[in-house]
């Protein structure tokens, strides 16, 4: 395993490889993984991101509110928790990401508490979505889980602050038209809670 | 009368077996609690409350050990707590079951995990999000079902559950600890048994030790404590032969208990056996022309065909429907079970099924139990006299002949019980010693202007019938000279044309019968699944005309390096 530097002020200088050879990096850097069973594929380890210009976070607040006022929108958002997310890389494909947040927050310019949103992912483009950061704070965040791709699962970590993004496109989320349980559950059921055990 | 009067004292003490052991008290106590719950209140938009539920819990405890060329394969125990839900809206003559839509895979009961622990709260949790999810299909089916009826212009009403007399049973669950260690010892025995044998590519010798406890409760009032205890040791090998030609095998055997299971030594001499049917077949010609006439069928080969033909066709009387035509054949009913009061075997043939008979002149019977998973009391049932089919096999599920179950209700506890055979005894009246048998295959044979008759001694289970298929293909077909009785091994053979005749073409039986205790498939004729434990007693059987033909199969290449422990 190596240490890889992979982008440097905004330019990308490397790739994570394993020990199939692209044109122009020959060797590996010690990043072929994979689950039991599967193919090797160049996978992260700990992706560390560090922006060289950082404000502290109720700063980025701040400037998230110019931000909707300056682009007269009605108002911003805030994605506090994210479950996952994933991205087409295949040749076939579009190459687009879709996140799926847990815990949005509907902010407002003109002082109105926020609101706590569900249904709403966040879809885009890599390289269109990395232009559109237009801050970040200094309190980086850690991600421990895994991460699954053609080589299966693998764990990973990555390390990066939030960062305020000028423009996201956000869609409806699926939807299913389950009806909820008919009758309480049977430990909170006022006519059962008087049975004796 | 009087069986409800005993049930409700039954529902509010708890009996013996159960009160002595708090874990299953507790499981019994939340069954129940939930599921009056669920009959006199669980009711969306006024569709209506279901009019029967049944709940089947299922503790399991499991032991699986893999053993290879010597050695053993992650051993594994588990434990488990599982709970089938059976929901019925509408009523006893029109409900949502017997229905399968398009939903072919997903015709299977509501189930679910529940908590291991004696924990009242935590499993009645679990009982009521299944029941839920089972309520409102249940609403869907029942209404799809409606219009299907509908739109096949269907007038024929056969009710979808039957009445029966409610009884409370409790069995003894009879549970031993794993004797883990020494099965591990045995089993690197027995696996090394091939390591004297260098054609055999692949071998194994897997155990799978279940011990299983069955809470069943329904709103009727049954309540029913059984053990299903299940013991299997599994060989199985495969190979090529040396034109590439790929061959395999596997035989089981399996027991209620582990004390049924034969010595240790004669595992041992069936291992090898096993392996040398299996080295021999490597050698043996390939059937050049095709066979029609006489065959005898010996041993497990007259086991097999006795269930693939006779089995398979009294068992599921009750028609399910689908949507398309296309998947009628996904869901079998059997062939036979439409033809009361004809002739379905030869003359001098009788069947009965009997689930009360424990063993059969001193070898335990896979198939006995005394009450069937949908509660009701096993009886005996004389299926066939003097070749005419005279009953049915009946669950809960009436038919246009049969109204009430016969307590063969069963399934694997994934799916709807339905009516299998338990113990299906068959007893002929033209017996000889099977050596005459074998003389009065090559008499007929010869009388066919034939050189050879055909023997066979092993048939492929029932899961391996290739797509329109009715009998598996043979693995030991022999040859037997005419003139000098002489017996040649063959492969590459393949039956072809058989159909129910075959068991009406029966000619003679030998005197001594076999057991053949095995897993009966379910009506799933695509995915096989749905296995219950089951029972045939048979003859070995001469059968007067049958046809053989070369398989299709093309061979594959040998591997390239040699069997490294025999290089």
């Amino acid at each position: 395993a190596q240490r890889v530097s992979l982008v440097e002020n905004g330019i990308l200088k490397g790739f994570l490889l394993s020990r199939s050879p692209i044109k122009g990096f020959p060797k590996s850097n010690g990043h072929g993984r994979r689950s039991a069973g599967q193919g090797v594929v160049a996978r992260m380890g700990n992706i560390l991101v560090e922006s060289s210009i950082s404000v502290p976070y109720s700063k980025l607040r701040e400037m998230l509110i110019q931000e909707i006022q300056k682009q007269k929108k009605p108002y911003g958002l805030i994605f506090e928790d994210i479950s996952g997310g994933f991205t087409t890389t295949s040749r076939s494909g579009p190459q687009s990401f879709k996140v799926i947040p847990l815990l949005v927050w509907r902010v407002y310019p003109d002082g109105r508490p926020d609101e706590a949103v569900r249904g709403v992912d966040i879809v885009g483009t890599p390289q269109a979505s990395f232009q559109k950061i237009i801050a970040a704070a200094d309190d980086t965040g850690i991600f421990n889980g895994t991460c699954g791709a053609e080589s299966g699962w693998v764990p990973v970590s990555a390390a990066a602050p939030s960062i305020l993004i000028s423009e996201v496109e956000v869609e409806k989320k699926f939807k299913n038209s389950e009806k909820p349980p008919v009758l309480p559950p049977p430990h909170h059921d006022p006519k059962e809670r008087r049975r004796k055990r | 009368m009087k069986t409800t009067i005993l049930l409700f004292a039954a529902l509010l003490i708890p009996r013996s077996a159960a009160a002595e052991d708090p874990n299953s008290e507790t499981v019994f106590r939340a069954l129940v609690d939930e599921m009056k719950r669920t009959v006199s209140r669980l009711e969306m938009e006024k569709l209506g409350k279901p009019y029967f539920v049944a709940y089947t819990a299922m503790d399991s405890k499991r032991l699986s050990i893999s053993s290879s060329f010597g050695g053993i394969k992650d051993p594994h125990l588990s434990r488990s707590r599982h709970l089938k839900v059976e929901l019925r809206v509408g009523d006893r003559k029109f409900d949502n079951t017997h229905y399968a839509g398009k939903d072919y895979w997903g015709y299977r009961p509501h189930s679910g995990g529940l908590v291991t622990d004696a924990d009242y709260d935590a499993i009645r949790y679990g009982i009521w999000q299944i029941t839920d999810r089972a309520y409102k299909e249940a609403l869907e089916r029942l209404s799809q079902k409606k219009a299907y009826k509908q739109s096949k212009m269907i007038k024929e009403e056969i009710p979808d559950l039957s009445k029966e007399p409610v009884r409370v049973s409790e069995e003894p669950v009879g549970e031993v600890p794993f004797e883990r260690k020494l099965w591990e010892k045995r089993l690197r025995k027995l696996s090394a048994v091939f390591k004297k044998y260098p054609a055999i590519q692949r071998s194994y010798v897997n155990l799978y030790w279940t011990q299983r406890r069955h809470y069943f409760v329904d709103s009727e009032g049954r309540r029913v404590l059984k053990p299903k205890h299940d013991f299997e040791l599994v060989i199985g090998a495969s190979t090529q032969a040396k034109d590439g030609m790929r061959l395999s095998d596997r035989r089981d055997f399996i027991r209620r208990r582990l004390e049924d299971m034969p010595p240790f030594s004669l595992l041992e001499a069936e291992v090898t056996k096993f392996a040398e049917d299996l080295s021999n077949l490597t050698t043996a010609p390939l059937l050049e022309d095709d066979y029609i006439g006489p065959m005898l069928l010996e041993g497990q080969a007259a086991g097999e065909f006795f269930n693939q033909l006779l089995a398979h066709n009294i068992a599921f009387p009750r028609e399910i429907w689908v949507q398309e035509e296309h998947a009628r054949k996904e869901f079998h009913t059997g062939g036979l079970t439409g033809r009361l009061g004809l002739r379905v075997v030869s003359r001098f043939l009788s069947a009965e099924d009997d689930p009360g008979l424990k063993s059969f002149e001193g070898i335990p019977l896979l198939g006995h139990y005394r009450i069937d998973d949908e509660g009701v009391p096993a009886q005996r049932v004389a299926l066939i006299e003097k070749g005419i089919l005279k009953d049915l096999l009946m669950s809960r599920a009436p038919t246009k002949k049969r109204a009430n179950s016969t307590g063969h209700g069963r399934g694997a506890h994934w799916e709807f019980p339905t009516a299998h055979i338990s113990n299906l005894v068959i007893s002929s009246n033209k017996t000889m010693p099977l050596s005459e048998l074998k003389d009065e295959l090559r008499k007929q044979a010869r009388e066919f202007g034939l050189d050879f008759g055909v023997v066979i001694r092993r048939l492929r289970p029932e899961n391996a019938q290739e797509k329109n298929e009715l009998l598996a293909a043979p693995v030991m077909v022999f040859k037997v000279d005419v003139k000098t009785g002489k017996e040649t091994l063959m492969r590459n053979a393949k039956f072809s044309g058989v159909t129910l005749r075959a068991l009406r073409d029966i000619v003679a039986t030998s005197a001594k019968r076999h057991v053949y205790n095995y897993y009966q498939l379910g009506p799933y004729k695509a995915s096989g699944r749905g296995q219950v434990q089951a029972s045939i007693v048979h003859p070995s059987v001469l059968v007067a005309e049958m046809e053989l033909k070369k398989s299709d199969k093309k061979p594959d290449k040998l591997p390239y390096l040699k069997h490294p422990h025999f290089n």
